[in-house]
């Protein structure tokens, strides 16, 4: 039980490969059967995670439920129940932490006490009280409620840091009368029917909790012949068959990108002739120009596969791999450890559906950095053609940089805790710092925060960098500074963290600055950086001051334009 | 549906919910594993095997292997 897998599917061996594809129909079945799923059990190493779960009616039957889905994930979800209590009084022993909290309520056992507004206050003021107690993630799931409720709900809660109100509408729809089940309510302790209970299992332990627990998958890299369409390409030509399922599949793929996951193509055939197909089948909803990067060739998928993780700036174990030969899938796991591997079924639906639910893929929201992602390495390469053999000052010039520097972005969260958690190379202090942590030090009066966004002739590449820092008696100590890898090269570092510190010593004036910084496995850069800025060599952790000139350093010699926004505090 | 298939079904079902295999005269009060959130999960398990519905009634009686096993023959011949 006590091996790591950061993502799942990281299984090394041919056999766990193997026996983890066999499990697909079972999970992925439109309509899932708790008889098939209570059969599975995992034999492979699974690490443990905690669930607490606040409640006013039984969570049992769905818990019972989620075990093959979070086994495929290589998690062994334990859950942890309080009494069942309307008042939520959340009365357990602080030191007991809890991986994810989960609040779970029936809507109905409080009808006729609350307007909507005072229960969606009411429910504010509970989950603020969480939120004191613990750092963990909540998930808060209520049933019995109009989407119009729910609403009100989502818009309530959502300054609470680190909360996500899960949506339970769409899975009640697809139900219809079969979600509630009041026949078996006398024994089983909730309204909920059992299909209802598998549905909601699979939400929670494919989508919810990894969303939260785990780095987003960053790249889906695709199979072509019998996985995008039926049929194959050196066989059957471009008569290829796009069954109602693989059009759904290639759909749903076009969605991915669009929310921000990268597209890769890993095929066997002539690249001439693929290019050829794509061409040649505008029926396809997935087009050659969907593909941020693809490897065509006879040669070894584990290779195309590096190649691709390198061109899109992406480490492989931020990859999905789909594919229908379980034995490309077995030789990609042996030589690329870390990395995701699904098998493409024969029904393109069930794979559909497979990807729709596969622990990373999903994401509680879409952010405009996520939008943005495609288009941003677009130009990524256009800048890197553009600068090859000319004078670097002369295309610095040439790409108009804005920068955007905003103190107090509280309003943006999410993407601060994206940049502390998910950036590797330039991270300089690696505090990897949770929704609730960021939010306390946006409170802190002592601390100071800035995020700024660029934007060049290129590409609108978004918020790209945190700067957190500290007052401490005359010094402003940078605690936490993350730089995207899609904002460096162009030679911005050093503008960019001045820009961010004066921002912030606006509000904290302070004499000095000084860096905290820690050696992690990938980020030498950040560590160069600050090593070059102060002459210093860098002990493997610790605190360096900053060279008095260097806030004073203005852009190169070419123009970066500026804009600076103090946002108000969030509370006042 | 014969006496033999309602059987080995059950047996399936019993084996799978309770995560061990169990004999035809297994009875909530004596096999171990068999509380009530395991009979709740041996009664949804049989409607999906069986294609059937329990009314609340038959939910809270049944309380033996046989008497799942009669109540499906019942069903059947109905």
């Amino acid at each position: 039980m006590a091996s790591v897998m950061p993502s799942a599917g990281t299984f090394d061996s041919v056999d766990g490969t193997l026996a983890r594809g066999a499990w697909q129909p079972v999970l992925f079945a439109e309509r899932p059967s708790r008889l098939e799923l209570m059969k599975l059990h995992a034999e492979w190493e699974l690490t443990p995670l905690t669930i607490r779960i606040h409640r006013n009616h039984s969570f049992e039957h769905v818990a019972s439920a989620t075990c093959s889905w979070f086994a495929w994930w290589g998690r062994d979800a334990q859950f942890v129940y309080s009494d069942y209590d309307d008042s939520l009084s959340f009365s357990f022993p602080e030191e007991e932490q809890a991986s994810i909290e989960l609040v779970w309520l029936d809507a109905k056992r409080y009808e006729g006490r609350f307007t909507t507004e005072a229960f969606a206050s009411w429910i504010h003021d509970r989950c603020v009280a969480l939120r004191l107690r613990t750092s963990a993630p909540i998930i808060v799931a209520i049933i019995g409620t109009s989407d119009e409720t729910s609403a009100i709900l989502a818009q309530c809660t959502r300054s609470v840091p680190g909360l996500r109100m899960a949506h339970l509408s769409q899975l009640a729809e697809m139900l219809g009368a079969r979600f509630f089940d009041e026949r078996a309510s006398k024994f089983s302790g909730t309204r909920l029917s059992d299909a209802a209970c598998l549905l909601i299992a699979r939400e929670l332990s494919c989508r919810w909790v990894p969303a939260l627990l785990m780095p987003r998958i960053k790249a889906v890299v695709l199979d072509l012949d019998n996985t995008l369409h039926e049929g194959v390409l050196g066989e059957d030509g471009h008569a290829v068959r796009l069954t109602p399922g693989h059009h759904a599949l290639q759909q749903s793929l076009v969605r991915f990108r669009e929310g921000g996951v990268f597209l890769g193509l890993s095929s066997r055939n002539d690249d001439a002739d693929v290019r050829r197909l794509f061409d040649d089948r505008p029926d396809f909803p997935l087009q050659w120009s969907h593909f941020s990067a693809t490897a065509v060739s006879w040669g070894s998928k584990a290779d195309g596969i590096r190649t691709m993780a390198r061109h899109l700036r992406i480490g492989v174990n931020a990859i999905l791999f789909v594919d229908d030969n379980p034995g490309e899938l077995a030789s990609v796991t042996s030589e690329l450890p870390g990395i995701s591997v699904a098998h493409a079924m024969p029904d393109a639906a069930a794979t559909q559906r497979m990807l729709d639910y596969y622990p990373g893929l999903w994401a509680w929201e879409t952010t405009v950095t996520d939008v943005l992602r495609a288009s941003d390495l677009a130009a990524s390469i256009e800048r890197a053609q553009l600068v090859q053999g000319r004078d670097p000052l002369a295309y610095l010039r040439s790409l108009q940089v804005r920068l955007l520097v905003e103190t107090n972005p509280w309003r943006q969260l999410a993407r601060l805790h994206e940049l502390s958690n998910k950036t590797n190379q330039f991270n300089l202090a690696l505090q990897r710092m949770s929704e609730p942590d960021l939010a306390a030090a946006l409170d802190a009066p002592d601390h100071g925060v800035a995020l700024v966004s660029l934007n060049d002739r290129l590409s609108d590449s978004g918020p790209i960098a945190l700067i957190m820092a500290r007052r401490e008696g005359n010094s402003l100590v940078v605690i936490e500074l993350a730089i995207s890898c899609r904002a460096l090269g162009r030679c911005l570092e050093d503008v960019m963290i001045a820009a961010a510190i004066r921002a912030i010593r606006s509000e904290l004036p302070t004499s000095r600055v000084e860096f905290l910084h820690r050696t992690g496995p990938r980020n030498t850069p950040a560590r160069e950086w600050l090593a070059r800025l102060t002459g210093q060599v860098l002990r493997p952790e610790g605190r360096v001051s900053a060279p008095v000139g260097f806030l004073l350093a203005s852009p190169p010699d070419f123009s970066v334009h500026f804009q600076v926004m103090h946002h108000e505090p969030r509370h006042g | 549906m014969s006496q033999g298939t309602v059987e080995s079904g059950l047996l399936e079902v019993f084996a799978a919910v309770l995560g061990h295999p169990v004999q035809i005269d297994a009875t909530r009060a004596h096999e171990a594993g068999w509380d009530s959130l395991k009979h709740m999960l041996i009664v949804f398990a049989v409607e999906e095997k069986f294609g059937v519905q329990l009314t609340e009634e038959e939910m809270g009686s049944v309380a033996s292997f046989a008497d799942f096993a009669e109540l499906l023959e019942r069903r059947h011949a109905s």
